[in-house]
């Protein structure tokens, strides 16, 4: 008998290994299939569905990762949606390959949880390949907006729209208005090029016996963007390492840390709020959320400009959040009403400027902006988007947009180490990395 | 019938614990030895360990990861141990101070990092305390260190995270030593650090082993407060590699190979210290 009962507990174990094991296969997921056509969802069944009266919809984003953005959302946004409409949101705010494997997983099993999604612009070709994301053409010829042209490369394929951005961002320049003295003569920082920067930064180093530029370069941060923008600036591409406009943008960021202008506490920080709020950085050029925060802070202390110019223009890596339909969502009526009312222009400028101070990439929005603070940071940050080099960012043409990053970080780190001098061969190795990371 | 059931009993008890940890804990495991073991295209090899041991930084994880714990181990019970004996006394107070030496231990790791990141960035509280104390002039630059000046801060860190942990089982196996043995050496004249050195550590052994192998553990798998203090790649450990495939990089094509090699090597290194330290223990105990 006991013989039996240890059997009997052996065939248990295996048959719970065994059903452990019965999971589905994860999806394919080599290569974003090109898409030609709408995907025919519930196109077969000819008798109309009945009215089902829906009591809410799950709207996952990418967006609004930071708890006070949340916050404003939830209790400034949502409500009114909700009120207007009785349809609660369940917003879930998760990060870019969260979403991904959420959504794989959700077309895997037919069961889809999100009825909205927001993503990058960076990662949008690849839901609009997996066909995550279904084609808003329908409701966007209901809609009475302009929406900007700059992100259509990545919110269309094949004819269709699959996202409206709702939120764009570039690059700005941030100073102390204690810097303001130490700008070389004849410079501004309306016009102001990259030259004149270093030699901003290098005068104020000298003048203050320490140095004053914040260049935040905490790993797998932003070296790659703030790199990329001077690299545009000087005629190069997006992502490139060894370029001429490379060299020239290495170069630059070299010569001021051989003139130790450049803050060694910025490889500590991931932004430089917390570097220009202490005064102890006066200069800076970031992501315009991140500037527009500290400008919002003390607009009387702060003066903010466009992205600095190199001899082809004001070089920017620009992106932009969108808003989509999930393929398979069953309440496309609500997420239809939630992506109109996100896209008005009471909304989205309320939400531009409550979050931080995004770019609002709809015309009708832009033309309403005021001298609010964060009007002002808008303003700035749209001049560049239209008037400078902006280039997106290619996310899904590499295998891990993470592993680009470090790319750049190292070749920062080494020319901090080798104080300044830029190492030619170093580049060559480091493009030989960035290029084995492309997609074929 | 009653009889039989009776011994059917602690087996029928037994498999709900048994199947659990099979699917949650042997499987994943044999899953991750398994993931290890195979290449991209799921042949059997042993390139995943050759590519993780050709990692420039591997080297550098598995130095830092062995100082640390070599470091922090040794430091903690030390100063564990005095704390214990200190607190073993009572007297007026002493409740206070066990309560207060317990904070840390209730503070998250995240939230540790947080504090100390606050204290040590330029701006921060100790530099502003050490300005107003009038023992520096400008900012100290704490955050700027790397190498091993980086891995000490890191380990004095964690030592004031998690000595309550190995003080409160020191503590405790000290609460219930027998009074009457350190009582019977200060009766034949030995001092105090006599009774402490022949007496109370010996009997505190399998204690002090506990605790010892709790921390190497649990040193070993140290990640989170370098990455939050320096970011990922300043100051490598073996487990933050773990957490660089799975999270910073985790769409690269062999993310989850290197991850789970990572996880099977991490593994093997913390079973053989625990091995290594039990049986320079037990050779110990027989001389």
């Amino acid at each position: 008998m006991k013989k039996l009962l240890i059997l009997t507990l052996v065939v248990l174990m295996i048959a719970a290994v065994a059903f452990t094991g019965c999971q589905k296969e994860e999806a394919e997921k080599t290569e974003a299939p090109k898409v030609t056509e709408a995907p025919t969802e519930k196109a077969e069944d000819p008798t109309p569905e009945p009215e089902v009266k829906i009591d809410s919809i799950t709207v996952t984003s990418g967006l609004w990762s930071q708890p006070l953005e949340q916050q404003f959302i939830r209790e400034e946004v949502l409500p009114e949606f909700e009120a207007a409409t009785g349809v609660t949101v369940n917003l879930e705010v998760v990060s870019g390959n969260d979403i991904l494997d959420m959504l794989e997983a959700q077309k895997a099993s037919g069961e889809w949880a999100t009825d909205v999604v927001m993503t990058h612009s960076g990662d949008m070709p690849k839901y609009i390949g997996f066909e995550y994301v279904t084609p808003l053409n329908d409701l966007l010829a209901d809609m009475d907006i302009t929406i900007l042209e700059a992100f259509n490369g990545s919110t269309s394929e094949g004819g269709n729209t699959y996202y409206i951005p709702i939120s764009a961002d570039v690059y700005l320049t941030i100073a102390n208005n204690k810097a303001l003295p130490y700008l070389p003569a004849g410079a501004d920082m309306e016009t102001l090029t990259w030259e004149q920067y270093k030699e901003w930064a290098i005068a104020m180093a000298v003048g203050e016996g320490t140095p004053r530029v914040a260049f935040p370069a905490e790993p797998v941060t932003a070296v790659v963007y703030q790199m990329g923008g001077i690299g545009l600036s000087y005629g190069a591409g997006f992502p490139e390492i060894n370029t001429d406009g490379l060299k020239s943008a290495w170069g630059l960021v070299g010569e001021m840390m051989a003139a130790d202008a450049i803050l060694e506490a910025s490889f500590n920080y991931g932004n430089p709020i917390d570097m220009m709020k202490s005064e102890e950085a006066w200069l800076s050029f970031y992501h315009m959320v991140p500037v527009g925060e500290v400008y919002s802070s003390a607009p009387a202390k702060f003066t903010i400009g466009p992205a600095p110019a190199g001899p082809v223009g004001n070089g920017t890596i620009a992106g932009a959040w969108g808003i989509g339909i999930t393929a398979g969502t069953e309440k496309k009526s609500a997420a239809d009403d939630f992506v109109k009312f996100i896209t008005s222009e009471k909304i989205l400028y309320k939400i531009s400027a409550g979050t931080g101070g995004f770019i609002p990439p709809v015309e009708e929005v832009i033309e309403v902006l005021g001298n609010e603070p964060t009007d002002e940071v808008i303003k700035k940050g749209l001049g560049t988007l239209n008037a400078g080099i902006p280039h997106g960012v290619p996310g899904s043409n590499y295998q891990d947009w993470g592993a680009v990053k470090t790319v750049y970080d190292e070749v920062f780190q080494k020319l901090w180490d080798d104080d300044g001098v830029v190492d030619v061969a170093f580049l060559d190795t480091q493009q030989a990395k960035l290029e084995a990371l492309l997609l074929p | 019938m009653k009889n039989k059931l009776k011994q059917f009993t602690p087996y029928m008890l037994l498999a709900p614990a048994l199947i659990y940890y099979i699917m949650f804990w042997i499987r994943p495991v044999i899953k991750a030895v398994f993931e290890s073991l195979t290449d991209l295209e799921g042949s059997l090899s042993i390139a995943n360990y050759v590519e993780v041991f050709k990692e420039p930084v591997f080297a550098e994880a598995f130095g830092n990861s062995m100082i640390f714990a070599i470091v922090s181990v040794i430091l903690q019970f030390v100063i564990a141990f005095m704390l214990a004996l200190l607190l073993n006394k009572k007297f007026k107070g002493s409740n206070l101070l066990l309560f207060v030496a317990l904070i840390p231990m209730a503070v998250p790791p995240t939230a540790i990092a947080v504090l100390w990141r606050t204290a040590f960035s330029s701006y921060g509280w100790l530099n502003n305390m050490m300005q107003k104390a009038g023992l520096i002039e400008t900012p100290i630059q704490w955050l700027t260190v790397r190498g091993k000046s980086a891995l000490s801060f890191l380990i004095l860190i964690d030592t004031w995270t998690v000595l309550p942990s190995v003080m409160i089982i020191l503590l405790a196996g000290l609460q219930n030593l027998n009074k009457e043995y350190e009582e019977a050496g200060y009766v034949f004249g030995a001092s105090r650090w006599q009774v402490i050195k022949d007496i109370t550590i010996p009997i505190l052994k399998p204690t002090i082993v506990t605790a010892i192998i709790l921390r190497m553990i649990s040193a070993m798998q140290v990640w989170l407060i370098g990455v939050m203090m320096f970011g990922f790649g300043r100051v490598p450990f073996l487990v933050e590699r773990i957490a660089y495939y799975s999270d910073v990089v985790p769409l690269l094509d062999n993310s989850y190979k290197m991850s789970v090699t990572y996880s099977v090597v991490v593994t093997v290194i913390v079973l053989v210290s625990a091995m290594i330290y039990l049986k320079l223990n037990s050779r110990g105990r027989k001389t």
